[in-house]
C-alpha cells in the first residue's frame, strides 16, 4: 500500500501545471461558494436577531390574538401564569407588552399610530430599547410619560417636552383617550414603524386601554435559542388551548421568507460552479489515465493486479482533491474569520434595506463550520466520481491490447 | 527438465470476421538456462507468442506450461500474481515507471512482493552495477538514455529473480552500440543467474548472438536450431 500511495503522490505531480489546475480550481470553488454563503448566513443570522429582539423568542397570547391582535384578546398578567411559565427549564425572561393603535395628535396634525406599553427596564435588558434614544430619555415605569419614534415626532412637530394627544379605543369598547407629555425621541430602524410608535410605560398604557392587568403579549427570553421549539410544546401544554405560544420563527415569516430565497439561489449558483468546476477536474482526471493506458498495461504485465492499479487512480484523485479541499480551506477559513470580526460597513440603498429589516447596515459573514464541511464534501464526492470511470476503464483493459 | 512447455498452442484473431491464425498449433518447449531468438518477418506472430507465454494473453485453444503448471487455467488474478513471481518482462518501449527512479523501478516487483528492504537494497546494487548503471540510481527514466532505460528494465526484469524473462523487440528502437551493450547484459546475466531468455527481434546481429533460434513465419515454427 505504501508503494501505490507513493506511486499517487508522484503521479500527481507528473504534469504539474494541470494538477495546479485542478487544485486551483478546488480551492476556487471552496472559496466562492464558503465566501458567498457565509456572507449570506450572517446577514441571515442578523436580520433574524434583530427580528427575534423586536418579539422575542417565544410569545404567549391568549387564544387566537395573533391574527387580529384586537385590544380585546388580551391576557390577566397575574401571579399564577408567570409561575407556570417561569417554572419551566431555561426560560430566562418574561417581558409584558400591551398594544394598541391610536390617533395620535400634535398641535395641527394627527396621524395613525401604534401605542406600545412596555416594562422599560425589563424590555431594555432584552433588546436594549432605551439606547435608540437621540432626544431626551426614557421614562421611568411609574412615570406618565411617553417616547415617541422620531418619524412620527417630525410628521406631529413635536419634541421632547411638548405634549402628544391620544385617542383610541380601549379594552372592550371603552374610549381611550389622554394627553402625554414626550419624555423622550426614540429612532426605530425599521422605517414604516419609525413614523407611528409610540412608547409608554406598561401601567400608563394599561390606563389609558382602560385594561388594568392586563397585556397582549408576554414576550420570552429563553437561554438557548436552539431550545425554543422545546419550550414552546411544554408552554403548550402546561398552559392548554386558552393561550397562543407563538415562536420567532412564526411571527416574523417575512425574514425567514427572505433566507429561504436566499437558499434557493446559493443552491443555484453553486450547483453552476459545482457542474463547471466538476467537469473540468473529471475531464482531466479521464485524460490522465487515458494517456497512460500503456503504462497500467505495462503495470498489469508484470505483476500488478487491476484492483491495485485502481486503487493508485483512486489515491491520485483523493489526494489531489483533499489537497485542493485543504488548500481552499487554509484560505477560506481565515478569510471569513477575518471578515467576520472586520464586516464591511454599507452606505447608501444598501443600508436603509438593512435598517428597514432593524439590522445593522453590515454586510456579516458568518462562521459556518458545518457549512465548510459540506462544501469540502461535495468536492469529495466529485473527485470520487472522478475516479469511477478511469476504474471502469481498467476494469475493462486487456493487458495484450494495452501495451 | 523443461521449464516452459507449450503443446498445440493455437490464436486466432477476429475468429468470427476475417480470422487470423496469428499462433497457429505450435508446440515447443524451452529449457532452463536457455537464451533464445524467436525471428520472423513483422506479423509472423513473434508477439503473439510470446504474450501467450508471458500469461499476458490467452490461447484460443492448446496449453502453457511453466515448470510442469497448466497456467492456461489460472484466473486472472492469479495468473497476474503468477507473472509477477515467476516472470520477468521487458518491453521495446515504455518498460518503466517515469515517476519512479532507476533503484525504484528495479526494486519495484520485489516491493509489490513485500521483500525486506536490506534484501532488495542489496539486489538492486547488484544489478544496478552489473548493468553499469550504478551512477544513475536515483535518476528518472526521462535522464536516462534509451539505451540506459532498456538495461534498467532488464534489470527490473531479473530483479526478483524470475523463472524467465521474456523480451518482445527489446533492441527495435536502440542503436547499434547500445543493442550490442543490452546484449551483452542479458548473455551475462543469463550465464550468471541461470535465467531463461526468449526474445523476439528483426535484427540479424541479434539473432547471431542467441543460443537458440526459432524461426516464425505464418504463425508456425519454420526451423529451430540449436548453437
Ligand atoms: N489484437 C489483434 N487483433 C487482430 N489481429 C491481430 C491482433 N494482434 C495481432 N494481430 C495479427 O496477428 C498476426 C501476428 O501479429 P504479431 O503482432 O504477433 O506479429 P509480430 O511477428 O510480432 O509482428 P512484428 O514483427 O511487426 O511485431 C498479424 O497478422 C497481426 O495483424
Ligand atoms: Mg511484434
Amino acid at each position: 500500500m505504501k508503494q501505490l500511495i507513493k506511486l499517487a503522490w508522484r503521479n500527481i505531480w507528473r504534469k504539474r501545471k494541470r494538477s495546479v489546475i485542478v487544485l486551483v480550481s478546488i480551492a476556487f470553488a471552496i472559496i466562492i461558494t464558503i465566501s458567498l454563503r457565509s456572507l449570506m448566513l450572517g446577514n441571515g443570522d442578523k436580520m433574524v436577531e434583530a427580528g427575534v429582539k423586536n418579539v422575542g423568542y417565544i410569545q404567549v397570547h391568549t387564544a387566537d390574538y395573533w391574527k387580529d391582535k384586537s385590544i380585546n384578546d388580551l391576557l390577566l398578567d397575574d401571579d399564577k401564569l408567570i409561575d407556570k411559565i417561569n417554572s419551566i427549564e431555561g426560560v430566562t425572561q418574561i417581558i409584558p407588552r400591551l398594544q394598541n393603535f391610536s390617533l395620535a395628535a400634535g398641535d395641527k396634525t394627527s396621524k395613525a399610530s401604534l401605542v406600545l406599553g412596555i416594562d422599560g427596564d425589563n424590555e431594555n435588558e432584552f433588546n436594549k430599547v432605551k439606547d435608540r434614544i437621540v432626544k431626551g430619555s426614557f421614562f421611568t415605569s411609574k412615570s406618565k410619560k411617553v417616547v415617541i419614534a422620531e418619524g412620527l415626532a417630525k410628521y406631529l412637530k413635536l419634541t421632547v417636552g411638548d405634549t402628544l394627544v391620544l385617542i383610541g379605543q380601549g379594552y372592550q369598547a371603552n374610549v381611550a383617550a389622554g394627553k402625554y407629555p414626550i419624555s423622550g425621541i426614540v429612532k426605530i430602524p425599521n422605517p414604516q414603524m419609525n413614523v407611528m410608535l409610540v412608547y409608554m410605560p406598561l401601567s400608563l398604557a394599561q390606563e389609558y386601554n382602560s385594561a388594568f392587568g392586563m397585556c397582549s403579549a408576554l414576550m420570552l427570553n429563553i437561554k438557548d435559542k436552539s431550545q425554543t421549539n422545546r419550550i414552546s410544546k411544554e408552554l403548550k401544554s402546561k398552559l392548554g388551548s386558552n393561550y397562543e405560544i407563538m415562536t420567532w420563527d412564526e411571527m416574523i415569516p417575512e425574514i425567514l421568507n427572505g433566507l429561504k430565497i436566499d437558499t434557493t439561489v446559493f443552491t443555484l449558483l453553486s450547483s453552476c460552479l459545482f457542474l463547471i468546476v466538476g467537469f473540468g477536474i473529471i475531464g482531466t482526471i479521464i485524460m490522465m489515465a487515458l494517456e497512460r493506458k500503456k503504462e497500467f498495461g505495462m503495470l498489469q504485465a508484470i505483476g500488478l493486479q487491476k484492483s491495485q492499479i485502481q486503487t493508485v487512480i483512486f489515491l491520485e484523485s483523493l489526494m489531489l482533491g483533499i489537497t485542493g479541499i485543504i488548500i481552499g480551506l487554509s484560505i477560506a477559513i481565515p478569510f471569513m474569520i477575518f471578515m467576520y470580526y472586520h464586516p464591511i460597513p454599507l452606505t447608501g440603498d444598501g443600508a436603509k434595506s438593512f435598517e428597514a429589516m432593524g439590522a445593522e447596515p453590515i454586510m456579516q459573514f458568518g462562521i459556518k463550520p458545518k457549512l465548510w464541511a459540506l462544501m469540502s464534501f461535495i468536492v469529495f464526492c466529485i473527485m470520487l466520481i472522478a475516479s469511477l470511470l478511469p476504474i471502469q476503464i481498467i476494469n475493462k483493459q486487456k493487458v495484450a491490447e494495452a501495451i | 527438465m523443461n521449464v516452459i512447455e507449450i503443446k498445440n498452442l493455437r490464436k486466432i484473431y477476429n475468429e468470427k470476421t476475417v480470422p487470423v491464425n496469428a499462433v497457429n498449433d505450435v508446440s515447443l518447449s524451452f529449457k532452463a538456462k536457455e537464451f533464445t531468438a524467436i525471428v520472423g518477418a513483422s506479423g509472423s506472430g513473434k508477439t503473439t507468442l510470446l504474450n501467450l507465454i508471458g500469461g499476458i494473453d490467452t490461447p484460443t485453444s492448446g496449453n502453457v506450461f511453466i515448470n510442469g503448471k497448466n497456467v492456461s487455467e489460472l484466473s486472472e488474478n492469479k495468473m497476474t500474481q503468477f507473472r509477477r513471481d515467476n516472470i520477468g518482462f521487458v518491453f521495446q518501449q515504455y518498460n518503466l515507471l517515469p515517476v519512479l527512479t532507476a533503484k525504484e523501478n528495479v526494486e519495484f516487483i520485489m516491493e509489490l512482493q513485500k521483500k525486506p528492504k536490506e534484501e532488495r537494497e542489496k539486489r538492486v546494487t547488484v544489478l544496478l552495477t552489473e548493468i553499469g548503471l550504478a551512477d544513475k540510481i536515483n535518476e528518472r527514466p526521462a535522464k536516462l538514455s534509451g539505451g540506459q532505460q532498456q538495461r534498467v528494465a532488464v534489470a527490473r526484469a531479473l530483479a526478483h529473480k524470475p523463472t524467465f524473462v521474456i523480451a518482445d523487440e527489446p533492441t527495435a528502437n536502440l542503436d547499434s552500440k547500445s543493442t550490442a551493450d543490452l546484449l551483452n547484459i542479458m548473455e551475462e546475466l543469463n550465464q550468471k543467474e541461470g535465467t531463461t531468455f526468449i526474445f523476439s527481434t528483426h535484427d540479424q546481429r541479434v539473432v547471431d548472438r542467441a543460443k537458440r533460434v526459432i524461426v516464425f513465419e505464418d504463425g508456425k515454427v519454420i526451423s529451430d536450431t540449436s548453437k
